[in-house]
């Protein structure tokens, strides 16, 4: 239905011979944010395309023959420089003027350098190009690791979600490609259904200061967006290609992208992506059953007239992955008994097949978007989605399962979600910037097999407004919004259907302020308060959860989760030096957690049992990162995150909170050149050992401490407009056998042992 | 133009093939089925005394909404006498449907699967041997307890899950079930 829906807009539109005025003039000044001095030789140039000018001594550019369009322009000083963007949406002849943060100048004998501080209010940290090609291949939460305060929660090998200061699941908000990511979030073992290739762009919010993606995001967003489309007429791609040894893995992914030379404005695209990998190896034994399967796709249109934007999207992720054989246990026994061997007691040669136990998930997503710049300064934009995740596990087939067919699912979640999402974008000044919107959401939950979350609807409303205010130094965003949930579940109470509605609101605000000192410094804080309603299974979860041996009992009287935050950054940069820092605090004055309830007889024996309460709790924290150029060709990077965690209620710590980590890297650049890099990267990471847990909440005590070493070499060529990016990466290069607290398997088996990836890429 | 239809028609067909793929074997329901699990609610023990002259006994574990939910309803100790011999056998039923299902000709079915492991503590008292077999490894529905002084203590009974690695060991294999009995000879 969908494809035939997409295919008539498709092939409608390029029957349509539309001209589009493309005799436009953009022009304009650039001066020095301080002093007001004009900039000369600043290069602007468009985003995506090939245009480009130098500005002239007293400052002034002037760019022609540009079509009607949104646009991103750069301006930057010198290359190897950072850049200051702008979005223009270009109807008319427009002055566009840059203000450059030229107060971070330094001089020596070959080089002109400036320096732009990151100066929104928010904490954005972006992955970069350098990071997204090293950790290319791996799941979402491995590449958003490098960024400090982010680590992952993860279940085997192949299953990890993003923890962001400590929290994780439905604490953080995932935004792909403009839509609210709708999974079976609240399992720990259920990771992000996201294709990380289809993103150019992935970035994390750290804390509750993005109002604007609604409520949950108490300790962050993760922000996944396409490459900007092209403004170029013509074909252009990437290919990418990888092999990783551990596993025998492999990976392929290309895109492709076309705008129409013969009807202005319409552009089209698509993007695939193939994975295939074995089972994966600790040092010392193959871990039985740890494969994985996954295959993407998605495709894309736009179309732009006059002063609209039409844009369709159509995307599919799916999956299939084993879970490691020996963590399936039926009783406590059979975990003290893996605990206790050294090495799992189920032996595995590598393979890629897959069997049960094991996860077959497809996601896919369906969006169309439309855009009016009313004028230069109001642009409102409406989007509709719809997103059904259809999640099937399968456990190991037991002996008298005569009722279940093999190759039948022990039990299947099908999540339905239709969004709207309208917000609407005002330029009031070169201040003052306002965006103000809606979101609605229907969510519909149907499950068969075992039981594990009810059926549900939930509907969801919500109102916001954001506003930015720049003057001097100084730059402000404040921001609140209004929700409404209404949760209505359906399951059995005894033998009769009972089908309680649960309703919750809540208001929400931020501000956030940042000012820079001197020519080195700036400095931001951030105050907010972020809610979430309870989710599902921690209002109607109840049964033995199997594969983490214990009885999870649902609370359906928890009240909505609420907490007050506030984080203070600091940021400095010179020509050899840049460091960022960033301190939180978060008390939720009603946090809810799993508490551990006592001991449950049942026919598989004795169960810990544990009942989801709320508490007061808090959460702080600190996360750094530090880059030293010790010379030209030699530096040194450092990163550190750490987070305490405190229950109020009796002053004792939490279960499953990441430790903390420390990482030194060193950095060689061995060429750099305009058309080629060559840079070795020596990284240790040192995981340090959880000494802050509740007594009574695990069988085990948290693992040791470990250390290990990576290494990452990149090769960057570029002929003309194409590039070329080789990546050799190792991984655990020592082999060392450690386990890892953040990890679910910790019980039964080592992490990974030495991986070396081979990667390629190749953009055209 | 053409070629570029031609492109859009290509990609549309290369995407319904990938969505047709899927099948969807397991139905969900809205409003949802109940009791789509298969749950060992019970376990009976029937003791025989060898000799005759005592009536039949039954001891039984009970926990009709499976794990989780109320606490089990049934966790009889087992009392018997000294010196004596019982054949005994052991029966699982699922109780949370109506009519009960048996479970234990299930594991019969699958006997090379599974096996029935006894631990005693109560001092050397009692002796428990199997006395059915798979054909080549014993099962232990059905098995001999012998008793001798009088004494307290407890059994534990076990269900190993043994799929293709079954040795007539109790150490090898997944446990679907494990009770612990307390036992009194007097």
């Amino acid at each position: 239905m969908i494809f035939k829906f997409i295919g008539l807009i498709l092939l409608g539109w390029s029957n349509i011979v539309y001209s589009q005025v493309c005799n436009l003039r953009i022009n304009g000044t650039v001066k020095d944010l301080h002093d007001g001095m004009p900039v000369a030789n600043a290069k602007i140039f468009i985003k995506g395309t090939s245009i480009s000018v130098e500005t002239d001594t007293s400052g002034h550019y002037t760019l022609g023959n540009i079509c009607q369009g949104n646009y991103q322009m750069i301006c930057l000083h010198h290359i190897g420089c950072e850049p200051v963007k702008k979005d223009v949406f270009l109807l008319k002849d427009t002055t566009v003027n840059f203000s450059l943060e030229y107060h971070l100048l330094e001089l020596d004998e070959t080089f002109v350098v400036h320096y732009v501080l990151d100066n929104s209010p928010i904490s954005v940290v972006k992955l970069s190009e350098l990071d997204k090609l090293n950790g290319a291949g791996k799941t979402l939460g491995e590449q958003l690791k490098r960024i400090p305060g982010v680590q992952t929660l993860s279940t085997g090998g192949s299953i990890s979600k993003p923890v962001i200061h400590g929290m994780h699941s439905n604490r953080v908000v995932l935004m792909n490609n403009g839509v609210r990511q709708e999974g079976q979030q609240w399992g720990s073992e259920h990771a992000p259904e996201i294709d990380p290739f289809l993103s150019a762009e992935i970035s994390v919010v750290k804390g509750a200061s993005a109002v604007k993606y609604g409520p949950e995001a108490i300790s962050g967003v993760i922000l996944l967006a396409p490459a900007p489309w092209r403004k170029k007429t013509g074909w252009a791609g990437e290919l990418s290609t990888g092999y990783f040894s551990n596993g025998t893995q492999g990976y392929l992914s290309g895109k492709i992208e076309n705008s129409s030379s013969r009807i202005k404005g319409l552009s089209i695209r698509g993007h695939g992506t193939l994975k295939k990998s074995g089972n994966i190896s600790a040092p010392n034994y193959v871990m039985g059953n740890t494969g994985l399967e996954e295959y993407n796709f998605s495709i894309a249109s736009r179309y732009i007239w006059n002063k609209n934007t039409m844009e369709v999207f159509y995307s599919q992720f799916n999956t299939r992955l084993g879970i490691f054989s020996g963590s399936h246990i039926g009783n406590l026994s059979d975990l003290q008994a893996a605990f206790e061997a050294d090495e799992p007691l189920v032996k595995s040669s590598f393979t890629y097949d897959i069997v049960s136990p094991r996860q077959q998930i497809n996601h896919d997503l369906f969006k169309a978007k439309a855009e009016r710049a009313w004028n230069s300064k109001q642009n409102s934009e409406l989007t509709y989605s719809r997103q059904t995740n259809d999640r099937f596990e399968f456990d190991v087939a037991k002996g008298f399962g005569t009722i279940k067919p093999k190759n039948e699912p022990d039990f299947r979640l099908l999540l339905t979600t239709h969004s709207i999402d309208f917000i609407h974008k005002s330029k009031w000044t070169d201040r003052l910037e306002t965006q103000i919107g809606s979101q609605f959401q229907f969510q519909k939950n149907a499950r068969a097999g075992r039981y594990l979350v009810p059926n549900f609807y939930k509907n969801m409303g919500g109102i916001f407004a954001v506003g930015n205010y720049h003057i001097n130094n100084w730059d402000f965003e404040a921001g609140a919004r209004y929700d409404y949930v209404r949760l209505e579940a359906f399951y059995y109470k005894g033998d009769s259907l009972v089908s309680p509605i649960k309703s919750f609101g809540n208001t929400s605000a931020t501000l956030g302020i940042s000012r820079s000192f001197g020519h080195h410094w700036l400095t931001k804080l951030n105050i907010g308060t972020a809610w979430r309603p309870p989710s599902i299974s921690e209002l109607y979860s109840n049964g033995l959860h199997h594969g983490a041996a214990a009885i999870e009992v649902g609370n359906s009287n928890l009240r909505k989760e609420q907490s007050n935050s506030i984080q203070f950054g600091g940021q400095y940069k010179s020509k050899r030096l840049s460091a960022n820092i960033d301190l939180y605090h978060i008390y939720f004055s009603n946090y809810i957690y799993l508490k551990p309830n006592g001991v449950e007889l049942t026919i598989k024996g004795a169960f810990p049992s544990f009942i989801y309460e709320a508490i007061k709790a808090n959460y702080s924290g600190i996360d750094f990162s530090i880059e030293y150029h010790i010379t030209e060709r030699f530096s040194y990077v450092g990163k550190y995150n750490m987070v305490r965690v405190l229950n109020l209620v009796d002053n004792s710590f939490l279960i499953g909170i990441p430790t903390d980590r420390l990482r030194n890297g060193l950095m060689f650049n061995l060429k750099e050149k305009k058309q080629s890099k060559l840079n070795i990267l020596l990284n240790s990471d040192y995981v340090f050992k959880q000494n802050r847990f509740e007594a009574n909440a695990d069988y085990v005590d948290p693992p040791s401490d470990y250390l290990l070493f990576n290494m990452e070499i990149n090769y960057v060529l570029q002929i003309k407009e194409k590039t070329i990016q080789f990546a050799l990466t190792a991984d655990n290069l020592l082999n060392k056998s450690y386990r890892d607290y953040m990890n679910r398997f910790r019980y039964f088996t080592d992490e990974m042992g030495r991986n070396i990836g081979v990667k390629i890429n190749f953009k055209f | 133009m053409k070629k570029f239809n031609l492109i859009i028609f290509a990609i549309l067909i290369v995407a319904i093939n990938f969505s047709c793929k899927k099948d969807k074997p397991v139905q969900v329901a809205n409003p949802p089925v109940q009791n789509e699990e298969e749950l060992i609610t019970t376990m009976k023990l029937t003791f025989l005394d060898s000799s005759g002259v005592n009536p039949s006994m039954t001891f039984i574990f009970q926990d009709i909404d499976g794990p989780g939910g109320n606490l089990p309803t049934l966790f009889d100790t087992i009392r018997l006498n000294l010196s004596k011999t019982y054949f005994v056998s052991l029966e699982l039923l699922n109780e949370s449907v109506s009519p009960a299902e048996n479970i234990s000709d299930e594991v019969l079915a699958e006997g090379a699967q599974h096996l029935f492991c006894f631990e005693t503590a109560i001092g050397g008292n009692l002796l428990i041997n199997r006395t059915d077999s798979d054909g080549t490894y014993e099962i232990g529905l059905s098995s001999k307890w012998t008793t001798m002084n009088v004494s307290n203590g407890s059994v534990l009974i076990k269900l190993k899950h043994q799929p293709g690695i079954k040795n007539g060991l109790c150490d090898v294999g997944e446990t679907d079930i494990e009770l612990d009995f307390k036992v009194e000879i007097q």
